[in-house]
């Protein structure tokens, strides 16, 4: 059996055959996982130590095994898995703009709003915009849901899911997709836009609920290469670029979203730059008629407006919301926001009162 | 830093040489594994070496008062002493919110609303292992089965890098002699030592992160979605995946202590080849076993004191080993099922053996049918242990049966086949594996070093991107 052995059969070795049989097998696994190997390293956070060194050391290593053609059997043998390479070429927050945002006939000549205000806070779109009827989903037409994201759409998906199914009206597009550490500064690790417009094409959901942000309090480089501090004004510009485009790939496709800000965390640095990253959704959602903001921020603040783990439940409970690690959501956290997501999709659809 | 990443190899390709480079100086040597063990916890949080320090401290000089305290009643307090401080920072550090949350709740449903302060606490990685080797450390001192050590001697013992964050849980008799018999650098069973570092993490990155993130995540977060199919497969997916997971990073710990001239205890014996519950405490964890054996259940009375005596020892035991897997009646629930099991079988035992009757060597049909009923009792205890909340739990066992003829997209023939490796594994021929082993030690430094090579790159092409925490990380 494949545990540690209790026989006493002596194989000893000289320790410096040990050694070289070690140092010569992690230069094996570099030269022939390289380009591997630089991926990762670029995909740490611009500007850091760590991504500088290990850039620089794989960069020419990556360059002499692909001279060698070390690297072929890697890729083979991720063509035979099906793997896909991680980088994304070009700008794919490319989306040529919204969409026509003219209230148009959906079911009864309906349109969402700007702010759906997952926290029950907030406007209700930007000035001048109809305030129409709302789609109403039924049982035998029911709203087609699909919750896509990062860690947090992976907490929270399918505790949505799940009030859905009470409600009858609401139902699953597809499985929730997740996928942990990523997020939308960094298109070279991940291709966000590329991803959603799969999921849509596959799930042809009509209401898409997006939430991104966890990894992204970290520098960018915009589509010409440049270096991009994080939260400076150029920043926060590429930022909001990216994210109304992620809004308008959704909003092209024919169907609505509603955004989910990163919750706030037990760092505080980083509560900075969610605090802005929440914003800056915001901001976006406002000036789109078919889609709708839950502040995650907020509705996961303790009094004072800073972290907590334990939050009190409409029967006066203390509920544990957030897990250990100060970032991801417990399972009453999960059903806190999934309420609120619900609450912000009524804004768009006439919905029941969820359940319990 | 985690085993399977790219900094722990190159962390561990600077250790390596170096540490065999000190050995012969073991005044040089010992401050160096220090700090390297410092470096390698440290790169998760700084912040908590600080408390991996204190721990070494209070229990190196408690160990030093109980054994120059002169009287048994002194070393008895002394060790008090030494145990309440280990226990108050892991109360601390792991219980203080479970608590407080827990009176705060009972004291609403007796409508007295005082609200109990909650504290922010992170728990540190590790903290139940390296206190529990620091306890042993106390408290054989006080039994008089080991000697107090010079400091440094102490700090390498608790701090070595292997076994600081998830076990095995190395006791001091284990460990401190073989720091005063220096190993010899001509005879390391390099056959074994690589052997148990690439399968454990082939177990770990291939399977164990596989089924997590293809199956028992999603089920276990959101059972009322999934079919009857899906859970039933997810239940026996998550069997496979905290065995492969646990025993994939100990294998590893025991590897590279292996290869730094240490020599660990086993930890797993093919646990899902148990013919009853008691074997199965046998060979799952076996580090911790022997501890919660040596060091609770037997100074609670053990056997000695009657049937309900015994009972009551075993239940206790199993509670509290519970508990010590984390804050929260889940785990507490799975401890008295495995308790309950426990009694169960003990009170068997006895009643054959007031019958009069011998034991009898069972057939192989019949240890077969042992083996799937107690691997299918194990799973049930696991439905406990990995559901976060008692509505979850209650969630999954319903849909083991209600939600026949839905749509099973989770299940599928890569999970499967992750299933089957990670329960079927246990089965291969101790043998085969030893035979294999020996053929693998025997090559020559180049060509082990190309196979490694190239295992290296397999497991990392077949395994999920990104290597997730190990499971035990967090107890």
């Amino acid at each position: 059996m494949l545990d540690t052995p209790t026989d006493r059969r002596r194989t000893g070795r000289p320790i410096g055959h040990g050694i070289v049989a070690f140092l010569l097998a992690l230069v094996v696994a570099t030269l022939l996982n390289a380009d591997v190997l630089l991926d990762r390293a670029r995909e740490l956070p611009y500007g850091s130590w760590q991504r500088n060194v290990g850039v620089s050391v794989m960069s020419p290593i990556a360059s002499v095994s692909g001279f060698l053609q070390l690297t072929r059997p890697r890729e083979a043998l991720d063509s035979l898995l099906g793997h896909h390479q991680l980088g994304a070429t070009g700008d794919p927050f490319a989306t040529g703009g919204p969409p026509d945002t003219t209230p148009t006939t959906d079911g009864g000549g309906n349109t969402g709003n700007g702010d759906g205000g997952g926290n029950g806070k907030g406007d209700n779109g930007k000035p001048g915009d109809q305030k129409p009827d709302k789609p109403k989903p039924t049982r035998a037409d029911p709203l087609k849901v699909l919750v896509i994201g990062d860690s947090l759409a992976g907490d929270f998906g399918d505790s949505l899911y799940q009030l859905g199914l009470d409600s009858h009206v609401v139902k699953p597009a597809g499985p929730v997709e997740y996928h942990i550490g990523t997020g939308l500064a960094r298109p070279d690790a991940f291709n966000w836009p590329g991803t959603l417009r799969s999921a849509l094409n596959r799930d042809h959901p009509g209401l898409v609920v997006l939430a991104l942000g966890l990894n992204d309090d970290q520098p960018m480089e915009d589509v010409h290469g440049n270096y991009l501090r994080v939260d400076s004004p150029e920043w926060q510009t590429e930022y909001r670029r990216r994210v109304g485009a992620m809004m308008d790939i959704v909003l092209q496709s024919g169907a609505w979203v509603v955004y989910v800000s990163p919750p706030i965390t037990k760092m505080d640095k980083r509560n900075q730059h969610y605090d802005l990253i929440r914003r800056l959704i915001a901001d976006e959602a406002r000036e789109r008629p078919r889609a709708a903001f839950v502040d995650a921020y907020s509705l996961l603040w303790s009094d004072d407006h800073g972290y907590t783990d334990y939050l009190t439940d409409k029967d006066g409970q203390r509920i544990r919301v957030r897990l250990s690690d100060g970032v991801h959501l417990a399972p009453a956290g999960n059903d806190m926001l999934a309420r609120a997501v619900w609450h912000a999709m009524g804004s768009l659809y006439e919905l029941p009162r969820p359940s319990g | 830093m985690l085993f399977p990443t790219a900094t722990f190899a190159l962390f561990f390709a600077l250790v390596l040489p170096l540490s065999w480079l000190l050995l012969p100086r073991p005044s040089v040597w010992r401050p160096f594994m220090i700090g390297a063990s410092l470096v390698f916890y440290g790169w998760w949080n700084p912040r908590f070496v600080l408390l991996l320090v204190a721990v070494t401290v209070w229990n190196w000089i408690w160990g030093n008062l109980i054994h120059r305290a002169e009287t048994d009643s002194a070393r008895k307090a002394a060790l008090a002493v030494a145990v309440i401080g280990d226990l108050s920072a892991l109360g601390y550090f792991k219980y203080a919110n479970f608590f407080l949350v827990s009176v705060d709740n009972t004291l609403l449903r007796l409508n007295l609303d005082v609200a109990m302060p909650v504290l922010e606490i992170t728990l540190p990685i590790g903290i139940s292992f390296f206190t529990f080797q620091a306890l042993s450390y106390v408290i054989d001192i006080k039994r008089r089965i080991v000697e107090p050590v010079p400091f440094m001697e102490f700090a390498v013992y608790i701090t070595f890098f292997p076994h600081l964050v998830a076990g095995p849980i190395v006791r001091a008799k284990e460990f401190l002699p073989q720091l005063k018999r220096r190993p010899d650098p001509r005879h390391v069973d390099l056959g074994l030592a690589f052997f148990l570092i690439i399968f454990g993490m082939f177990k770990k990155v291939v399977l164990s992160d596989l089924l997590s993130s293809r199956i028992v995540d999603p089920v276990f977060a959101a059972p009322k979605l999934h079919s009857s199919l899906e859970i039933w497969v997810a239940t026996y997916a998550y069997a496979a995946q905290i065995y492969c997971d646990f025993s994939g990073y100990t294998d590893m710990a025991i590897g590279l202590a292996l290869l730094l001239g240490i020599r660990f205890p086993q930890n797993f014996d093919g646990p899902y080849t148990a013919t009853s519950v008691r074997d199965f405490w046998r060979r799952w964890h076996m580090t911790l076993s022997r501890f919660l054996r040596d060091y609770l259940y037997i100074p609670l009375g053990g056997n000695r004191h009657g049937r309900l005596a015994t009972y009551r020892n075993l239940m206790l035991t199993m509670l509290i080993g519970g508990l010590w897997h984390g804050a929260s009646w889940t785990f507490v629930a799975w401890g008295g099922l495995h308790g309950g099991a426990l009694c169960f079988e003990h009170f068997r035992e006895e009643r054959r053996e007031a019958k009069g009757e011998p034991a009898t060597e069972p057939s192989q049909a019949r240890v077969w049918i042992l083996r799937l009923i107690v691997f299918n009792f194990v799973c049930a205890g696991w439905i406990f242990f990995r559901s976060p909340t008692f509505s979850t739990a209650w969630a999954m066992f319903e849909g083991l049966f209600n939600a026949w003829g839905r749509p099973s997209p989770l299940v599928t023939g890569s999970v499967l086949l992750a299933v089957v490796a990670g329960i079927g594994c246990q089965y291969i021929p101790r043998d085969l594996v030893v035979s294999a082993r020996v053929w693998f030690g025997r090559l020559s430094p180049v060509a082990m070093g190309l196979s490694l090579g190239l295992a290296i790159v397999l497991i990392d092409a077949l395994g999920p991107q990104g290597v997730r925490p190990f499971i035990y990380f967090a107890f």
